[in-house]
């Protein structure tokens, strides 16, 4: 299982391929979230990379944010104050969260890096007019990039980027299919360090790898779980194995997800259009992934597909505590699922791993009544 | 936590009468609309007033009735309610007072007088998730349709660009063309003469300012509650509000004429960024003790910032509604929220700024630091930071929010900040 290791490997120390990046002389653009196109920094000839936390505790930014303000850009901001992300060149944000609007705000202030950009994208979905206000967005994004590396990012390069990527997002979910026998061949916890170790990996490595990955779990044959019941995992960003690992160390077998950090990353396709920009804008408008997003109806089918693929007995839906979207819309959730016939539990968790002790009797009892 | 006291944070002047008559008309006008069948609708408060006046649609103000509920010291209950439905207690107050509101089964006297029940809600993207999220439960219990106004940010300090502004417009007009599906009628001429209220109004606004940046200040925070805030949020480009504004000008100047002043002896200046506790108004009062007053708080633009007038078009009224909502202080946009604050600081000659961070608020506390950075910075002005939610009263901690108070005022004046 050398490609499941070494995609793993990759996820648990995200540095060296940051660090890797900028010794070549690429200039590196940490990015978050999901709406922003990693295609376009890909055809720019920039590194788009993903900025995960640390389990570590926050420090320096708690005299910046309060600290009932989502713990995991507080965790990164404390990263970026404490010269950790140094590689970086630049931050591109989008318009998702109040705490990573205040992220932009901060980083232009304190952090100066040369290159800081929101993609101002509309939080309305599958309208036109929302389509066209993200392309200008986009435009001005691709114009922004132009002027940090002083070329110009081409139709082509763009086209050629958006197929590359694609292509990525077509192999994890050859990935993931080996999650749906009764007895899947990969665990959950192997399944959300396979997705960020791509994530953060450059595409053209990461699927060979993923190719790679498919053979092995092809003839692996046995199972990493026990039997148990089919869990998915939902809520705010998960960027460490520790929760899944203790849902599935309770007895279930999370056979799927719906995080930032894994389906929501791939589960849709960029539609490879004659106007690449168009495509792109299409796409971002059109993914019903995240809870900042309107409107709540479309992401809860998006999620309940997920729940018939995978043959989904429960959700546990994790939230981040002070993540507003996913609070709100998990107490509305919970009520659609289980009229749905679908169990559900919410249970509020920090960033740094704490309390798991409680958060693993509660987890077991769901388990127990399913 | 301290027992809460009557809240007694009452205005002097004679426009608080006109508006509370102006409310209570308000009210009683939505009340009137529900029995005669109109559709009644709960909108996020700082949409444009201007669209319903200019449609005539009977509008509830969401927080408006957390303001109000807070104000009588009844949000804790609400609140409550709400966690009991899973809610959780990290979220905004004013949200979970108003889910609570919603879910309440058995609702107390007060509220029960002014609730009503919505027929259509109205949600936004504007300033913090909670303005469109927290709706969802009310969409949900009294089974309404629902419609989101997608409100972009403002992170262009260059200015705000063409498209956004356009993308704005058209959501203003495709909340117009939704509202029509309703029964009500929209007239364009009405919507110019709302804007052109609101520009008015703006205008009038900056000459109170004008009077209120007067040392000694004439007026306080606690009047500018009731008589700017409240009626800005109630019915901005109204004749109604343009009326008050008329009046409050000519009282404020009148009182600067004649020398009154908001208090006797004034040796410091203050500055109070976020919302006092509602609950507890009184405490605006409480610096008086040692010659301060709070000459400017953001109990101000509850119902939106003040803005240059001329942004306001009545000849492009959607297009004016947007801009202005774009460049509002309370859109999430550093640049402007701590230029403000210095503004602010410099224009009103602050000794000190305090700084109110409220539980469960994401957006002004995630500011605090660069604003106080920047007044300090741009202004040497010194600001402490604390923890108070203006709505939550359960949070209230008085001897503690007193002691805060009381260490930075002694060292303003250890400082020799007193005049």
């Amino acid at each position: 299982m050398a490609a499941l290791e070494a995609l793993r490997s990759a996820a648990r120390d995200p540095q060296p391929v940051a660090r890797a990046a900028k010794v070549s002389g690429r200039k590196v653009l940490g990015y978050r979230c999901v709406f922003v196109p990693e295609e376009m920094m890909h055809a720019a000839g920039v590194t788009a990379f993903p900025i995960f936390g640390t389990p570590e505790a926050v420090s320096l930014a708690d005299s910046y944010f309060q600290p009932n303000l989502c713990e995991f850009i507080r965790n990164i901001f404390d990263l970026a104050l404490k010269g950790k992300l140094d590689y970086l060149d630049g931050l591109v944000l989008c318009n998702t969260c109040d705490a990573v609007r205040k992220l932009y705000d901060h980083w232009k202030s304190y952090i100066k890096t040369p290159f800081c950009h929101m993609i101002n994208n509309p939080q309305k979905q599958f309208t036109e007019p929302a389509y066209e206000y993200q392309y200008r967005e986009l435009a001005e994004f691709r114009e922004a990039l132009e002027r940090l590396t002083g070329a110009a990012v081409t139709d082509d390069a763009l086209q050629r980027s958006i197929k590359l990527h694609n292509e990525t997002k077509s192999l994890l979910r050859k990935v993931y299919e080996f999650r749906k026998p009764d007895l899947p061949l990969l665990s959950g916890e192997e399944a959300l360090e396979v997705v960020m170790g791509t994530m953060l990996l450059p595409k053209e490595e990461a699927n060979a790898k993923l190719a790679q990955l498919i053979d092995e779990l092809g003839t692996r044959g046995r199972s990493p779980l026990a039997p148990g019941p089919r869990i998915m995992i939902t809520g705010s960003i998960i960027d460490n194995p520790t929760l899944i690992r203790m849902v599935e160390e309770s007895g279930a077998m999370v056979v799927a997800d719906d995080l930032c950090t894994a389906t929501r990353y791939f589960w849709y396709p960029v539609k490879e259009d004659k106007d690449p920009l168009a495509a792109l804008a299409r796409h971002c408008t059109e993914k019903p992934v995240c809870a900042c997003m309107h409107p709540a109806e479309a992401r809860l089918e998006y999620m309940m597909d997920l729940v018939r693929e995978y043959r989904v007995d429960g959700i546990i839906y994790f939230n981040l505590m002070y993540c507003d979207p996913f609070l709100y819309e998990g107490v509305l959730f919970k009520k659609k699922f289980e009229e749905r016939g679908i169990p559900m539990i919410a249970l509020e968790t920090e960033h740094t791993p704490s309390g798991l002790g409680q958060l693993k009797t509660r987890v077991q009892a769901f388990l127990e009544m399913l | 936590m301290t027992e809460l006291a009557r809240n007694t944070g009452k205005s002097d002047l004679r426009t608080e009468a006109d508006v509370q008559r102006a409310r209570k008309s308000y009210w009683m006008g939505v009340r009137e609309a529900k029995r005669k069948g109109v559709p009644v609708v709960v909108a996020f408060g700082l949409l444009p007033r201007e669209i319903w006046y200019a449609m005539d649609v009977p509008v509830v103000g969401a927080e408006s009735l957390a303001i109000q509920v807070s104000a009588r010291q009844l949000s804790a209950r609400y609140c409550e309610i709400a966690e009991q439905r899973g809610f959780s207690r990290e979220l905004c107050a004013v949200h979970l007072s108003l889910i609570g509101m919603a879910g309440d089964e058995d609702r107390d006297p007060y509220l029960d007088q002014v609730f009503v029940e919505p027929d259509i809600i109205i949600g936004s993207s504007f300033a913090c998730m909670s303005e469109s999220k927290s709706f969802l439960y009310w969409v949900e219990r009294f089974g309404c349709p629902f419609y989101v106004v997608d409100i972009p940010p403002n992170p262009w300090p260059g200015g705000v660009p063409r498209h956004a502004v356009e993308y704005l417009a058209g959501e203003f007009r495709r909340l117009i063309a939704f509202l029509e599906t309703y029964g009500f009628r929209y007239r364009e001429s009405r919507l110019r003469g709302a804007v052109q209220n609101s520009r008015r109004t703006m205008e009038l606004w900056q000459e109170i300012e004008g009077y209120r940046a007067r040392v000694p200040a004439p007026i306080s925070a606690i009047d500018a509650l009731h008589c700017i805030g409240k009626p800005l949020v109630l019915s901005l480009g109204s004749d109604s509000c343009l009326q008050l504004f008329e009046g409050l000008r000519d009282e404020v100047a009148e009182r600067v004429r004649s020398g009154h002043v908001a208090l006797e002896d004034e040796r410091l200046r203050l500055y109070m960024v976020g919302v006092p506790p509602l609950y507890r108004l009184d405490l605006l009062d409480y610096p008086a003790r040692y010659g301060a007053v709070i000459v400017k708080s953001d109990v101000d633009i509850l119902g939106g910032s003040l803005i240059e007038p001329r942004l306001l078009d009545p000849e492009h009224p959607i297009e004016s509604l947007a801009m202005k909502q774009i460049v509002d202080m309370v859109n999430p946009c550093f640049d402007g929220r701590a230029e403000s604050a210095v503004r602010t600081v410099r224009d009103y000659r602050v000794d000190g700024v305090i700084g109110l961070n409220k539980r469960g608020c994401r957006n002004l506390p995630a500011s605090l630091r660069l604003i106080k950075d920047a007044v300090y910075r741009e202004a040497k002005t010194p600001m402490t930071v604390f923890d108070l939610d203006g709505i939550d009263s359960r949070e209230y901690d008085e001897s503690q929010v007193m002691s805060n108070i009381d260490s930075f005022v002694e060292t303003l004046l250890v400082a020799g900040k007193a005049r």
